[in-house]
């Protein structure tokens, strides 16, 4: 019995060690006859795939897209994680889906990447300048270490390419399988099509000049200027991708999410910096002594302190005046350095008031064109000069009033002027607003109701109590401001059912 | 500021360098590739390989080939689809490129588990001899039962089925493959005499025409859909489905006929043919008999009177059967819509009669093909010995009985002489109290059965119960009173049988967590355990049992005794049964294209007796549970995405697998019967069936037609709707259909 026993508790250990033990039939390389050098065995598949010369001058590599042959398997997606060396999560590209509307039985996988924009937005609107298009492929590479993770060009992209790597606190985006194609080698998603649907075509590179219809796709009348129905109009960042099909897109084909908006990001830092710096402008603007010139003081200081929390890489936030030439990023933060010391001298009295006042409405002004540029139909400009300025308004006459009382009436109207204006975007018939107006009176809803509430109860406050009031509309307009972000609906490409 | 701690990471906040712009550094140097090894073009330096092993991926039938890519210590670090491979020339699904990361999964199964007790392998093994035979000794030997799986090894299976039946004296058990595969099983057997699927993947590609029934293979099996798009006929492609699915999207034709009508629309169809005189009367006289009979049968079945009945139009069904008429090379492939139905087998065989009287079968580019679901379903069908005496014989027949104790040198005695119950007459047979223990394998029913609520009440009732799974949180192992923690794919060796029949033999190439065994050890410690060892004396490893199985298929039509060991299967890029040594010293050069695609029955030659194939029939039964008016949609279940397995044990592990499907149950409704019931894309609905009631998300789409909905089947709530109705030939469950009401919440 206890031989047996023995016998099979060294069967346990026996198959355990055997368990542990890898290594059988393996080739390793120097069991590996074929030349080193020799292509890889996928290019028996991909060689059609991609050109066989590199862009002449004037053109750029470019993704081809047939939609024929994108049947829903999302292999480059996996494919582009995998070969890359992705994070756990991480991929270049995603595969969303166009159906039809309520009568036509249809529905198309859209596999989508980096468009490598003729006239990129990412580029154009990073402060470091990480992104840079290479002059030779015209691919749009961002350089990672030259990110200082401000996420602006998540903002301006319309196509949701860069992804904010929480990870390494940058964005990371795809970069075509440079080092690939360099080498003549197709990248990940082109290896893994199983139907061959991505190819890498040369295409001329015409910045400023409108791009050729993106898509011989559909009978899609006026929307030609957009990649596929439902995306941004390609005028604004000229994307070389070109969806191609022999069927055509139905005229009403929608996205698979159109329904379901997505509520973006908060953004917290950033409404701080924006209420605070606007505050601290609008301190100076109706100034009513000292004590008032060194409350904005300081609400500039930690405004602007607040949007250093918004980096990943804040050390490397001194590369920022780089982008000057086309950045608004760029010119808001630099405009924000001279704000603090101006503001400082006016509080000591060394500067006039109104150079502080200046700088700051220059700084407000940059802040406008940040989130203007970004095309985002909620953040045009009717709807960010307002409310910027507004909060500039608003907030400056609620401090000024708790100094001098006569300023409470004119903070009364312009508080319900603000109000009323920010309530009218509901009733607005403009189509590009609809994913705000459903986020505003969905998943936002409480939110939204609560900001009215609050400014309406700051409103009365002011006229009993100034300070209790000004603290009111303070919170009204941080809410307007969170509210501003989250409903800051992006254009996406189609995403997900 | 909540989220500034988040955008901020401290461990990664870098100095910027001396430059004005950093056009290289750390985040840079993270990205970069290196000039590939072995073949494989550029991959990430951090896990360049120095060593690479086959495998055959562990997902689904198709069978794919994966390069993977070993560490110096030979650790998987990735993988890449192997471009050699006959099966997948390159290209791999997200599942297969996914394949490694479900074995990384922090919630593995490490250590036995015994009533919620880690333990270690000696308790284990004696708590399992120890409650198993108490039950056998108290209430008989048939008492305790197998369900096993088509995910394991096809050495795995016949060690798990001799073990249990020639070992431990088990009369039942059976797999979960019953529930993809039993029905094409049932019809091959009585059609051509043999479970035969007679295809090669090479046939998707040399066909004019091809019809897809019941089956999505732009999701489900997107690597036999690659091989669908390289067919440079420009072929005529049919889909026939209910649903505006993905291949519907993409066929020249799509008839969506109404919930299982398609047995009618196939009788429909054969009388169009023998009136309109496109019977190929050469073939069918030299290689079938009753066609006569089936003549005469389908008589009743004008198309013109049935049209409403298949919701189709005049002019759908005319340019169908034409084509199909007209076609030169007609190929027909099934899969679930045709396996999962209350009148299953016969479906199955009324596509078979159309390639028959059409003469499509046994050429290049033809054949009535069942494309399979698991990765081995095909060698759980052949060797489980569960419904079939392993090897594919008979456990009734004594000559069969006799064959196979020579050939595993096992005493006669030992063999059962009858089959096993099938799947639902086990859970039946627990429910009734007949069966007291049960031993499960590598399968999740308490997700995946039909009517889950009932099966888990069944489950209740055992005395022991058994859940072997690499992963011991499954919904069937929670309610497990052992669980044995088994390796996984990859972390073990052995073969796989595709679709077309080809043996794929896959490596050891990870680690298994723990104390976690491949199954194949788990089965050499039960046999030890129960006392049965010195029967299984020479099972002492994959490779040796591979040998056993060959001389066990000696003279079947699944014959293998050509292929000589793992190292040819390695070598030849798998091999399809059958292969005698005959064929084998015949075919001369094995790397040859001969080997890499064989069709079965080119010489019309079926594995009857009479070596003709059967037309089999029988008129159309009513629909079981039929909607009224307190249920008056159909419910279809089906696959919801490529990157999906099932239960989603595995996929649902992977970070990027669960990106590519959606994040909630959706309820595919079509806008008039949404709008009927004031339901809004995307608003919360309850899906309510006569056994159970969910809750889900509407999905307003005009794919699904009137009356009808569909939920993917990979929400682990989705069965407790499904009616527990099985095939009678098959026993195979009905997934496809059932009456269900929705209501806006």
């Amino acid at each position: 019995m206890s031989a047996l026993l023995e016998h099979q508790t060294s069967l346990v250990d026996e198959l355990l060690a055997e368990q542990a033990n890898l290594g059988t039939a393996v080739t390793r390389f120097s069991d590996w006859h074929e030349q080193i050098h020799a292509e890889p065995t996928q290019a028996r598949y991909y060689s059609k795939l991609i050109p066989l010369t590199k862009p002449l001058r004037g053109e750029q590599y470019a993704f081809e897209v047939n939609l024929d042959q994108c049947t829903g398997c999302k292999a480059c997606v996996a494919a582009c994680h995998s070969l890359n060396g992705l994070d756990d999560d991480e991929s270049w590209r995603d595969v969303g889906m166009l159906v039809g509307d309520v009568y036509i039985p249809y529905q198309q996988t859209i596999t989508t990447a980096c468009h490598h924009c003729a006239d990129p937005a990412c580029a154009n609107g990073c402060p470091v300048l990480a992104y840079h298009k290479d002059e030779e492929t015209g691919i749009v590479r961002h350089l990672d270490d030259q990110c200082i993770g401000c996420s602006y060009c998540i903002l301006k992209c319309p196509y949701e390419v860069p992804k904010y790597n929480k990870k390494r606190g940058i964005v990371r985006k795809c970069d075509m399988c440079q080092q690939r194609l360099a080498v003549g080698e197709a990248p990940a998603c082109v290896q893994s099509c199983p139907n061959g649907a991505i190819a890498i075509r040369i295409v001329p590179w015409e910045r400023d000049t409108p791009m050729s219809p993106s898509f011989e796709l559909s009978d899609f009348g006026e929307s030609r200027s957009q990649l596929l129905p439902g995306t941004m109009s390609s005028s604004y960042t000229q994307p070389t991708t070109r969806y191609i099909s022999t069927k055509p897109v139905p005229e009403s084909a929608v996205h698979a999410d159109a329904e379901r908006p997505r509520v973006e990001d908060a953004h917290t830092p950033l409404a701080v910096m924006l209420v605070l710096t606007q505050l601290a402008t609008g301190a100076f603007l109706f100034a009513q002594g000292s004590t008032q010139r060194w409350i904005g003081f300081a609400t500039a200081l930690i405004g602007i302190q607040a949007s250093v929390l918004h980096l990943g890489q804040p050390l490397k936030a001194m590369r920022c005046f780089l982008g000057w030439r086309k950045s608004w990023l760029s010119r808001e933060i630099m405009a924000f350095g001279c704000f603090p010391p101006a503001a400082i001298g006016a509080a000591l009295g060394f500067v006039p008031t109104w150079i502080a006042t200046t700088i700051g409405s220059v700084s407000v002004f940059c802040s406008v064109m940040v989130y203007v540029d970004t095309r985002r139909p909620f953040w045009v400009m009717s709807q960010t000069f307002v409310k910027f300025y507004g909060t500039v308004l608003v907030l400056g006459m609620a401090l000024g009033a708790c100094f001098n009382p006569r300023l409470i009436q004119l903070c009364f109207l312009a508080s319900v002027l603000k109000l009323a204006w920010e309530a009218l975007v509901l009733s607005l018939p403009d189509k590009k607003l609809e994913r705000t107006k459903r986020l505003l009176l969905g998943p936002l809803r409480e939110v939204n109701l609560m900001r009215f509430v609050i400014g309406i109860f700051g409103v009365v406050l002011m006229l009993h109590n100034a300070w209790a009031g000004f603290a009111c509309l303070l919170a009204g307009e941080f809410l307007e401001r969170t509210l501003f972000f989250k409903a800051g609906a992006a254009w996406k490409m189609p995403g997900n059912a | 500021m909540e989220d500034a701690g988040k955008r901020m990471n401290l461990m990664n906040v870098k100095l910027p360098a001396l430059a004005i712009r950093e056009w290289d550094g750390p985040f840079t140097s993270e990205l970069v590739l290196e000039p590939g090894r072995f073949g494989i073009g550029q991959v990430p330096n951090k896990t360049q390989p120095v060593g690479f092993a086959k495998a055959i991926c562990g997902f689904c039938s198709t069978g794919c080939g994966l390069k993977i890519h070993l560490d110096e210590k030979g650790q998987a670090v990735n993988l890449t689809p192997d471009t050699d491979y006959p099966v997948n020339l390159g290209m791999a699904c997200p599942k297969g490129w996914e394949a490694l990361t479900p074995l990384a999964a922090n919630d593995r199964a490490t250590q036995p588990v015994l009533s919620g007790q880690p333990v270690d392998w000696p308790t284990a093994m004696n708590a399992f001899t120890q409650h198993f035979k108490d039950i056998q000794d108290k209430h008989g030997k048939e008492s305790v039962a197998f369900l096993s799986t088509g995910q394991l090894m096809t050495e795995e299976m016949a060690f798990l089925g001799s073990l249990a039946k020639f070992g431990m004296g088990l009369i039942h058990g059976d797999g979960n493959t019953r529930q993809c595969m039993a029905t094409a099983v049932a019809a091959y057997k009585e059609s051509f005499g043999f479970d035969a699927p007679p295809f090669t993947y090479q046939d998707f590609e040399e066909s004019d025409v091809l019809v897809f029934v019941g089956a999505n293979p732009c999701i489900a099996h997107p690597i036999m859909w690659q091989r669908v798009e390289r067919n440079p006929h420009s072929p005529e492609v049919i889909v026939i489905d209910p649903r505006k699915t993905e291949t519907a999207m993409v066929a020249t034709q799509h008839l969506g006929i109404l919930p299982k009508t398609d047995l009618l629309l196939f009788y429909c169809l054969a009388h169009w043919l023998i009136r309109e005189g496109f019977v190929n009367a050469d073939y069918v006289t030299a290689h079938t008999t009753g066609f006569a009979e089936f003549a005469a049968f389908v008589q009743d079945y004008a198309p013109e009177s049935n049209l409403t009945s298949l919701g189709l139009s005049a002019e759908e069904f005319a340019r169908f059967a034409n084509t199909i008429a007209t076609g030169k090379r007609v190929s027909f492939w099934w899969t679930m819509g045709v396996n999962q139905g209350h009148e299953a087998t016969r479906t199955a065989q009324a596509v078979i009669n159309i390639a028959l009287m059409t003469g499509n079968i046994g050429r290049p580019g033809t054949g009535a093909n069942s494309i399979t679901g698991q990765c081995n379903a095909m060698g759980s069908r052949l060797f489980s010995n569960t419904t079939n005496l392993i090897g594919g014989y008979d456990f009734t027949k004594l000559e069969h009985r006799q064959k196979v104790a020579a050939a595993l040198e096992m005493p006669l005695e030992r063999i059962p002489d009858r089959p096993s119950l099938a799947y639902d007459q086990i859970i039946q047979g627990i429910d009734d109290g007949k069966i007291k223990g049960l031993w499960l394998i590598a399968t999740n029913p308490a997700h995946s059965w039909i009517d889950q609520n009932a099966f888990k009440a069944a489950i209740k009732k055992l005395d022991f119960f058994v859940v072997q799974d690499m992963y011991g949180n499954t919904e069937t192992a929670q309610m497990a009173h052992l669980v044995l923690p088994a390796a996984g794919w990859g972390e073990k060796e052995g073969t796989f049988i595709n679709s077309e029949r080809r043996f794929g033999l896959s490596r050891k190439v990870s680690r298994a967590p723990g104390q976690a065994l491949a199954d194949f050890h788990i089965f050499r410690l039960v046999a030890e355990y129960w006392g049965c060892g010195d029967l299984f004396k020479a099972w002492s490893s994959p490779e040796a049992v591979f040998q056993l199985m060959k001389r066990v298929s000696k003279g079947q039509p699944c014959e293998i005794t050509g292929i000589e060991d793992y190292a040819m299967l390695e070598r030849c890029g798998g091999v399809q049964w059958p292969l005698t040594e005959q064929m084998s010293i015949e075919l001369n050069d094995l790397s040859s294209s001969d080997l890499k695609q064989r069709r079965l029955f080119e010489d019309g030659k079926f594995y009857t007796p009479d070596e003709r194939a059967r037309f089999i029939f029988q008129p159309p039964s009513a629909l079981p549970e039929p909607t009224d008016s307190a249920f008056p949609l159909v419910l279809l279940t089906g696959r919801g995405s490529s990157a999906q397995w099932h239960t989603g044990t595995r996929t649902g592990k992977s970070a990027i697998l669960r990106k590519l499907h959606s994040p909630f149950l959706g309820l595919e409704i079509h806008p008039t019967d949404a709008q009927n019931l004031g339901v809004l894309d995307g608003e919360e609905v309850r899906v309510t069936s006569r056994r159970a009631s969910i809750e889900a998300k509407a999905k307003v789409t005009s794919t699904v037609r009137l009356g009808q909905v569909f939920l993917p089947m990979h929400d682990r709530r989705v069965n407790q709707l499904t009616n527990n109705v099985v095939d009678p030939y098959s026993r195979q469950p009905s997934y496809k259909h059932c009456a269900v009401r929705v209501e806006r919440l």
